[in-house]
Formats: structure tokens, C-alpha cells, sequence
């Protein structure tokens, strides 16, 4: 009964634009996809000839590259600056969220302040560091210098102060010291946030191009976005080619977030209830 | 008794305060270690660069190069450009973060309903997000060209067709809706972790007083949700001041037509690597860091957030 | 699920700490042993920036003859990918960059004067300079030293549809006059006669062609009454309807209005060879030298070798520059038809294998280097904004703009 009722009118509507929104972001995706798969001479034509599209741009970056060697520094570095993000930033957040300590606001303020700064005035003399510490073309270089974010930082802060002081204070009671009540009781609480940090973390990561490039200075070293402009030359002129390697970076980072976004589930009530 | 009850007391006040310092710096510990080394000793070699003249290419080092004090920043105040660039950033922003966060907060509450293929409208909505800044921008000139889609959609509809890219008046509207287009996936990520955090019980209590749906938004998930609006509020603001990607696959680097898609990292990065004036380029990094600082200042009065902790 | 992903990850920081390890350990290792067994054995790292994938395997096979000729010097190549004036800054300023690189004869002014690169003199044969084209040389000269070899050039060239030529019955224009007469009769069912993009880059062969000039003596000259001249002719096809931008005509660049039909000529270089047989390989197109306007004129885009200031091999950097574009290694880019090879003896050799792209080597003796001094960006800049002014119908005078771009770099 109740069922029925709800197939009105405005449910159409809220269905109809929901799905055309999904149309205006899935519809670039589409495009390149068909795209990547089309022979070059073709790449203008707005029209899909079927019998024309095959993977012989898969297979040819494939064949050409070593594909599985900058696959496997990629996942490397993201996962460990993904995993050192994930704990840095949760920490700091937490801190500056719940923590009553000498210099919390000033040092709230100069995250805040540091997030402002235009990247390109900093990555030369960042640059000239990691020289001087023979980290360049090393995965020292990629990793160690991004394992805190400043955004990440912020976000976590964000979230822990919308997260109810109750239950630590129970702990508290219990207890426990503020590492143990973190670890076993916060972090468990702050999983939506922590999903949340980890897609953007990991997405983010895996797609930088900027300090990869600059860090990598042998093939072995790069990861999947510098190999792949290493053959792009200086003029994009062969469109499927180059959307062949955007849809591989895109792929890893899809599934990714399909893993993840399942944690977005209603944390605090849900842990309350259970525990 | 009476005293040394207080004395007690006080005692384990103090004794919680060292406490909280320790626990606090503790806390903060690896990330402000990393920070330092990675990242205040090259901002401040920017800041000193800022009251120089100097190039990377220049055979004598940064500490050697010949300062001019506040001659850079003089001469940025005086530059036709540099104020063409901010007032294009300053247009960019306006329309650009009002846009992209009430689409971001909207599509939020509607995937995080109960609705039919959930995982399939929060994955689409986030694509764009996933898909790199340059890749995006090689398919929107596909797409906004002249024989492109949008022009093609236009012309079916019965509307008259424009050259998106090279047009004065249009070129940046473009890169504004590419904007959107391609972080409302980010933000709506964090509304949706956001409204995670509320209690159900806030919504169940609200209920049982009758609440309408819309009455539940304005009194409960708004007020819930100052903290994410705060943070997606100055992280757009940040992003959109410091927009440099689009404008330079849009324009191929050099901010046009005419320096319509001129934005001020734009011309940061073409002062700095291409004309090789890096004390200049770090004076206007400075310039504007100082414009959203004060921006971002005035938000957090707004918000109240000093009165939160 | 979620402690499988937490176990995999573990893996792969345990994995990645171990393989971290072993990668920084394996240079020095290589290094010191190789020390040891042969002390004169020295590598040079080479850099340039990302290319096509056949650019890549001719570069590749001149290094391989290069190390089959000389076992006491082994060439490490450093592709630079990103943004290559961006990246080169970061590696000089931490005296990082590879001993030779390729550098735009557009840079070379500021590098020279900057003292990044170093003159070759002494290692050159002064005899085998001459064969070298010496339009070419000049932009990586100054005050009578060298600092850079040219490796291969182009110059800009008239590439035209002859279908379409047939069809309208037009000939191949050598004149500014028929120039115009051919983009008016082919411009018909949609095509436009020729693509011209609001680009300084291919207005400026007109400028020269009528007798202006960019720069003389390091001043500013593009403002005189001949180079307005030139301006207003190249906007003027645009004006009278036979010619339009590639963005008007909704392509990325010339090169691809002449690939999808979308106008029977177009101004590009050398590298629309191989664009058009992957692009539009249905086109029958030629090539024919620039048409003249008072005088001949055209643009030389070249890149050299050049040695980094920071180099410990000066030697062998020599050696590698003096072997990537010595006879043998231009010889190689000549048979690949890839790029034009910069020496007088390998031209001719270029010229006879493929016939139909002598035009492209004929100008060159017209050409003056793509190169405006130190302030190059910013001239540019300048005269980009002017054609776009004139373009866009803000304004209408091609002095005017002329000046007005003048004024704003003083």
C-alpha cells in the first residue's frame, strides 16, 4: 500500500534529475572510454563505429611500457603515504579537536595558513631539500615528504568535533590513557571519517603527477601518471592513446572509492548501539 | 580537610593540564616534525626570495642573490596584469564556491537517503573527481569547441552556438562550470561523511515533535553540519583563489584570449618559470596568500568556530 | 573484506620498505663496483623531454651506436616529463640537471646569459662548424663562442589539400596575392580556404615577409609601418571570410583543420608529416614553400644539445654532443624522415630521400630562429595579445595594436 502511494509525480521528477546529473559526469567518463578504444583517424568523429574499436591502445602501451613495474610504484606509494596519512592526520585532528594543550590555536591557525601558500613557490627550494638529502629517485623521496596533509589535518579536525564528547568521557572514567581511549575508541567511532580520508588520500595520491615527475628521474622510479607522459610528447595529438592511459589511472581509483563509500554507513549510531 | 581537598583537587587540575600538554604535543608530534622539515624551511627560503631579485637559473645562490626589499610588492600593486589576474580569481570564486558546495550539499542529502541505486549515483557523482585535472580539461575543450557536444546540444535545442574557449566574455564562465563540474564530486565526499556524524537519534527526537523533512534539514542537519560547511567552505575558497590547472590547459598557458583565463597562479608560474622572475612570483604568492587569509578569517568569525573546542 | 584490505596493505608497505632498500642501495652499488673494475668508464645522463614513441626509438638507436663507438662513456637518458622548463629550473637550481640536455633556441638567449650552459668551443672543429646550417647555429651563439649544437630543425611551410586545389582549379600560390585568390576560391561547402591561429609563432613570417622586423639590435622594432603591413594581411584573410582560427573551426590546432578537411591549407612544420598519417591519413596533401610578400621570409624552430654549467665530464659531454649531432647520428634522423637534420651534407641526403618535403629545407636559408632575446616571453606575449585584439574585431588597425603591444613592454 504504502509502496504504491510513493510512484507520484515528484518522485518521477527527483529520479528523472538525479539520473541526468549522473548523465552530465558519467558522459565525459563514457566519451573517453569509447574514445580510448577508437583507431586515431577516428577519434573526431562523434559517431561510434563498432567494428573500428578494439584494445590495440591497452596493448600497445601495454607491450611498449614497463606497465607492471609503474603499476606496482604507484600502489606503493599511495598505500604508504595513504596509511601515513590516515594515522598523522586522524592524530593531529584529534589534537587540535578535543585536546586542551598550549599553542592548540595557534597552531590551528597556521595549518590553516599554510594550506594558502601557492605550491609553486615552495617546490623548488622543497626540491633543493630532497636533493640534498639523496632522496631523489628514491621511494623515500616519494613517500616521507607526503605523509601528512594539511587538508587531511583539517578534515579530521572537522569531523572530531562534530563527534560527541559522552563517550570518551565514560572511557575516561574507565581508565583509559588518551592514546588508548584514540585508538580503541575514537578511531572505531570515526569510521565514515576515516573512509572518507582514506578515498581522498588514496585518489589523490595515486593520480599527483607533479613531484612524482620531479622525483623520478629513472622509468624505474615513476608511477603510472609520469610513465604515462613520458610518451605523450610535447603536442596531445593522439587522443586515444592518451585517454587509453587516463582510463587506466581511472580504473584503480574507481574501485577504490566502490570499496570504500560502503563504510558510509551511519558510524556513531551504529558503534553505540553495538558496543 | 576542606582545604586539602581543594588542594587535592587543584593538584590533579594542574596535574591534568601537564597532562594535556604532553598528550596534546604528543598528538601533533609527527605531523609537526614533517611540516617543519618539508615544508616552513622551504616557505620561509620563498618569503626571504620575496625581497629579492633571483632566478633558479642564476649562478649565485638564493642567499647571495641581491635583495630589493619591498620592491617586488611595489612593483605587483602596479602591475596592469597582476590586477587583472585578481579580478579575474576574484570572479572565479564568487561564482564559483556558492555553486559548487549547495550542488555538493543537495547531492549529499539525496545519496545518503534512502534511495534506489545508491552506490550508483554516489560513484557517478564522484567520477569526475577521480579523473585527473588534465584530463578533464582535454575532454571539456573537446566538448565546449565549436563542432563540440555542448555547442551540438545548444543548436538541438534551437539555441545559437558560441566559441566557448576564445571568446572574452566566455572563456572564463567555461572554465568555471569545469570547476564545478569537476570538485562538486569532492565536496559532496565530505557532506556525505558529514551527515554520517549526526546522531540518528537527533533526527528520531525531532520525529516524535512532528517535524516536517524540510523543518528536520533547517534545525537538525544544518546546525549539525557547521563544522564540514566551515571546512568546505575555506577549503573551496583556498581552491578556487589558487586555480591554475584549468586555466592552463584552457589557454595553453598563457591566460588568454586577451588574459580573460589569467588567474594569479597563472601568472605566479608564468613570471616565476617563464620569465624567470622568482622574487616577483613569490611576492604575489605572498600577495595572495595574505587576501585569503584575511577572507578566511572572516569566515571563521562567521562561523563562530572560535567559540567551538 | 575490510581486514583483507588491511592485511593487503600491510603487505605492500612491508613489500615496498624492502624494495625501497634494495632500489637506493643498487646505484651506489653499481657505481663503486664499476669504480673499481674500471676507473675511466664514465656515464653521462642525457635529458630531453617526452616524445612520440618513434622520436623515442631514433634517439635510442643513435645512443646504442654511440656506445658501441665509445665503451669508455656510457649515455644514461633522462626523460623529463611535465612541464620541461618548469623541471629543468628545479634540477639546475639543485645542480641536479643532466650533463646535456636539449634546449629551444627560444630559451638559449636566457641560458646563455645566465651562464647555465657551457660554450663547446674547445672541443669543436672549427672546419666541421661550416656544415652546419648556419641560420640555425647563430641562436645558440653569442659573442663569437658556442654553446649549443642543433640537432634537427624545422621551418614553417605552406601544407595544402590537392584534392581540393583540383577540384577549385586553383595552383599552389607564391605570392601574397594568390595566396589570397587560392584561400577565396577554395573556401566554399563549409571548408575554408586556410587556417590561421591567433598564434605570433605563425604571424611572424608575414611580418618579415613584408619587410618588418621583431627586434634589432635588441630593441623593439615589430612596431614599423612594414611589420603592421604583414599583421593586417594575415588578419585581413580571417576579416574577408577565406580563412579562420582553429578554435572557430572547432579543432585543437591547424594541423588538425587540414587532417579533418576543414580548410584546404594550413602554416605548420615538419611534425605534421607524421600527424597526418595517423590523423587524417585519407588526405592527399603537398607541401609548398611560404608564399612571398615584398621579400621571402619564414620561422626556424630548432632545439640543440647543450652542456649543464654543473657537468664533472666536460669531456665526454662533448663527446656525446658532438657524436647526437655528428654526421653518422643525423644521418639516422634523415633516413627516419622524423626531423630535418641541421647539418648542409645530412639536408641533402634528407632532400633526396624524401623529394616532397624539400620546400620545408628550402626556407630555411629565408628563416630567422624562433628566438626574441631575453624578453622573448613577454614579446610574445604581447604580440599575441595584439592579433588577438584584431581577431576578435576589439580593434581594427594592425599599427595600432602594433603600437599599443609596444608600449606595454617598455
Amino acid at each position: 500500500m504504502a509502496r504504491k502511494k510513493k510512484i507520484s509525480l515528484s518522485r518521477i521528477v527527483f529520479y528523472f534529475l538525479l539520473i541526468s546529473y549522473s548523465v552530465i559526469t558519467l558522459g565525459p567518463f563514457i566519451w573517453s572510454i569509447i574514445t580510448s578504444l577508437k583507431p586515431t583517424s577516428e577519434v573526431n568523429n562523434f559517431t561510434v563505429n563498432f567494428s573500428t574499436l578494439s584494445f590495440d591502445n591497452y596493448i600497445f602501451l601495454w607491450k611498449k611500457f614497463p606497465f607492471a613495474r609503474w603499476a606496482f610504484n604507484s600502489l606503493i606509494v599511495a598505500s604508504i603515504v595513504t596509511l601515513g596519512n590516515l594515522l598523522f592526520n586522524s592524530m593531529a585532528g584529534y589534537a587540535l579537536a578535543r585536546i586542551d594543550f598550549p599553542g592548540r590555536k595557534a597552531l590551528y591557525l597556521a595549518i590553516l595558513a599554510m594550506m594558502m601558500v601557492p605550491g609553486q613557490v615552495v617546490m623548488v627550494p622543497t626540491f633543493i631539500l630532497l636533493t640534498k638529502l639523496g632522496w631523489i629517485n628514491t621511494y623515500k623521496g616519494l613517500t616521507i615528504p607526503f605523509l601528512f596533509s594539511l587538508f587531511g589535518i583539517f578534515l579530521m579536525r572537522q569531523f572530531f568535533l562534530s563527534i560527541p564528547k559522552s563517550v570518551e568521557e565514560a572511557a575516561t572514567i574507565d581508565g583509559l590513557s588518551r592514546f588508548g581511549i584514540f585508538f580503541r575508541i575514537v578511531m572505531p567511532m570515526a569510521k565514515p571519517a576515516l573512509s572518507t580520508q582514506f578515498i581522498l588520500m588514496f585518489t589523490g595520491n595515486w593520480n599527483s603527477f607533479l613531484w612524482p615527475s620531479l622525483l623520478a628521474t629513472r622509468d624505474n622510479m615513476y608511477t603510472l601518471p609520469v610513465g604515462l607522459n613520458s610518451f605523450y610528447g610535447q603536442y596531445f595529438q593522439f587522443w586515444d592513446q592518451v585517454l587509453a592511459g587516463v582510463m587506466i589511472l581511472s580504473v584503480p581509483a574507481i574501485v577504490i572509492f566502490l570499496i570504500f563509500q560502503r563504510n558510509f554507513i551511519k558510524g556513531i549510531s551504529t558503534t553505540g548501539m553495538k558496543g | 580537610m576542606a582545604v586539602k581537598i581543594s588542594r587535592a583537587k587543584k593538584n590533579s587540575i594542574k596535574k591534568n593540564k601537564i597532562r594535556d600538554m604532553i598528550d596534546g604535543w604528543l598528538f601533533v608530534l609527527p605531523f609537526v616534525g614533517l611540516a617543519l622539515i618539508f615544508f616552513v624551511g622551504p616557505l620561509l627560503v620563498a618569503f626571504m626570495l620575496s625581497f629579492k631579485e633571483y632566478s633558479f637559473l642564476d649562478s649565485v645562490t638564493m642567499w647571495q642573490a641581491k635583495w630589493v626589499g619591498f620592491n617586488n610588492y611595489i612593483n605587483a600593486f602596479k602591475d596592469p596584469t597582476f590586477k587583472k589576474a585578481l579580478i579575474n580569481t576574484t570572479i572565479y570564486s564568487i561564482g564559483v564556491v556558492p555553486v559548487q558546495l549547495v550542488i555538493a550539499l543537495a547531492l549529499a542529502i539525496v545519496v545518503d537517503s534512502n534511495i534506489k541505486g545508491k552506490t550508483f549515483f554516489r560513484t557517478a557523482y564522484y567520477i569526475p573527481t577521480i579523473t585527473s585535472t588534465v584530463a578533464v580539461a582535454v575532454m571539456f575543450l573537446f566538448i565546449f569547441k565549436t563542432d563540440g557536444l555542448l555547442n551540438k546540444i545548444l543548436v538541438f535545442f534551437g539555441l545559437q552556438p558560441y566559441n566557448w574557449f576564445n571568446s572574452i566574455h566566455l572563456a572564463l564562465p567555461s572554465i568555471m562550470i569545469m570547476a564545478v563540474w569537476s570538485s562538486v564530486g569532492l565536496y559532496m565526499v565530505i557532506f556525505l561523511a558529514g551527515l554520517q556524524d549526526i546522531p540518528t537519534s537527533l533526527y528520531e527526537a525531532a520525529s516524535i515533535d512532528g517535524a516536517s523533512k524540510w523543518q528536520k534539514l533547517i534545525h537538525v542537519t544544518l546546525p549539525m553540519l557547521k563544522p564540514t560547511i566551515f571546512f568546505n567552505l575555506v577549503v573551496s575558497l583556498i581552491g578556487t583563489f589558487q586555480v591554475f590547472d584549468q586555466a592552463y590547459v584552457v589557454s595553453k598557458g598563457n591566460g588568454g584570449p586577451l588574459d580573460s583565463t589569467m588567474t594569479v597562479v597563472l601568472y605566479l608560474y608564468r613570471t616565476g618559470f617563464r620569465e624567470f622572475k622568482m622574487g616577483y612570483a613569490s611576492a604575489i604568492a605572498f600577495i595572495l596568500f595574505v587576501i585569503i587569509f584575511v577572507l578566511t578569517l572572516i569566515q571563521k568569525k562567521l562561523f563562530g568556530e572560535e567559540n567551538r573546542m | 573484506m575490510r581486514k583483507l584490505i588491511s592485511l593487503v596493505l600491510v603487505l605492500a608497505l612491508i613489500g615496498a620498505i624492502l624494495a625501497g632498500c634494495g632500489t637506493s642501495k643498487e646505484p651506489q652499488n653499481q657505481e663503486t663496483s664499476q669504480k673499481a673494475k674500471k676507473e675511466e668508464t664514465v656515464t653521462i645522463t642525457l635529458g630531453g623531454w617526452a616524445s612520440s614513441p618513434a622520436e623515442t626509438d631514433l634517439l635510442d638507436a643513435q645512443i646504442k651506436e654511440f656506445e658501441k663507438t665509445h665503451p669508455n662513456i656510457k649515455i644514461e637518458k633522462q626523460v623529463i616529463t611535465g612541464d620541461y622548463l618548469q623541471q629543468m629550473q628545479a634540477r639546475i637550481a639543485s645542480k641536479t640537471e643532466p650533463d646535456v640536455y636539449y634546449l629551444d633556441v627560444s630559451q638559449a638567449p636566457t641560458f646563455i646569459e645566465k651562464g647555465v650552459i657551457l660554450p663547446l668551443d674547445e672541443y669543436l672543429d672549427k672546419e666541421d662548424l661550416k656544415d652546419f646550417e648556419p641560420n640555425l647555429l647563430k641562436g645558440f651563439q653569442k659573442d663569437g663562442k658556442t654553446y649549443g649544437l642543433p640537432k634537427d630543425y624545422n621551418t614553417l611551410a605552406l601544407f595544402y589539400n590537392k584534392d581540393m586545389f583540383e577540384k577549385a582549379g586553383v595552383k599552389v600560390p607564391t605570392t601574397w596575392k594568390e595566396l589570397e585568390e587560392a584561400a577565396k576560391a577554395l573556401t566554399k561547402d563549409g571548408v575554408k580556404g586556410i587556417v590561421l591561429s591567433n598564434d605570433a609563432a605563425r604571424f611572424i613570417p608575414f611580418i618579415y615577409q613584408a619587410g618588418g622586423k621583431v627586434l634589432e639590435n635588441g630593441e623593439i622594432v615589430f612596431n614599423s609601418n612594414e611589420a603592421a603591413k604583414g599583421l593586417d594581411f594575415y588578419y585581413s584573410l580571417i576579416k574577408k571570410g577565406y580563412a579562420d582560427t582553429p578554435q572557430n573551426l572547432g579543432v585543437g590546432w591547424n594541423g588538425d583543420a587540414l587532417a579533418q578537411k576543414k580548410a584546404a591549407m594550413c602554416i605548420e612544420g615538419g611534425w605534421m608529416i607524421p600527424f597526418m598519417k595517423d590523423a587524417g591519413p585519407d588526405v592527399n596533401y603537398g607541401i609548398a614553400k611560404l608564399p612571398k610578400g615584398e621579400k621571402e621570409g619564414d620561422l626556424a624552430f630548432t632545439v640543440a644539445y647543450v652542456m649543464s654549467r654543473n657537468t664533472k665530464h666536460k669531456e665526454a659531454a662533448a663527446e656525446v654532443i658532438k657524436f647526437l649531432t655528428g654526421k653518422k647520428a643525423q644521418q639516422m634522423t634523415a633516413d627516419s624522415g622524423l626531423a630535418i637534420p641541421t647539418r648542409i651534407s645530412m639536408g641533402e641526403v634528407y632532400t633526396k630521400k624524401y623529394p616532397e618535403r624539400k620546400p620545408l629545407v628550402e626556407m630555411v636559408q629565408y628563416s630567422k630562429v624562433f628566438q626574441f632575446g631575453t624578453k622573448g616571453p613577454k614579446i610574445l606575449d604581447a604580440l599575441n595579445k595584439a592579433g588577438e585584439k584584431l581577431q576578435l574585431g576589439q580593434e581594427t588597425d594592425a599599427k595600432k595594436v602594433l603600437e599599443e603591444a609596444a608600449n606595454s613592454l617598455k
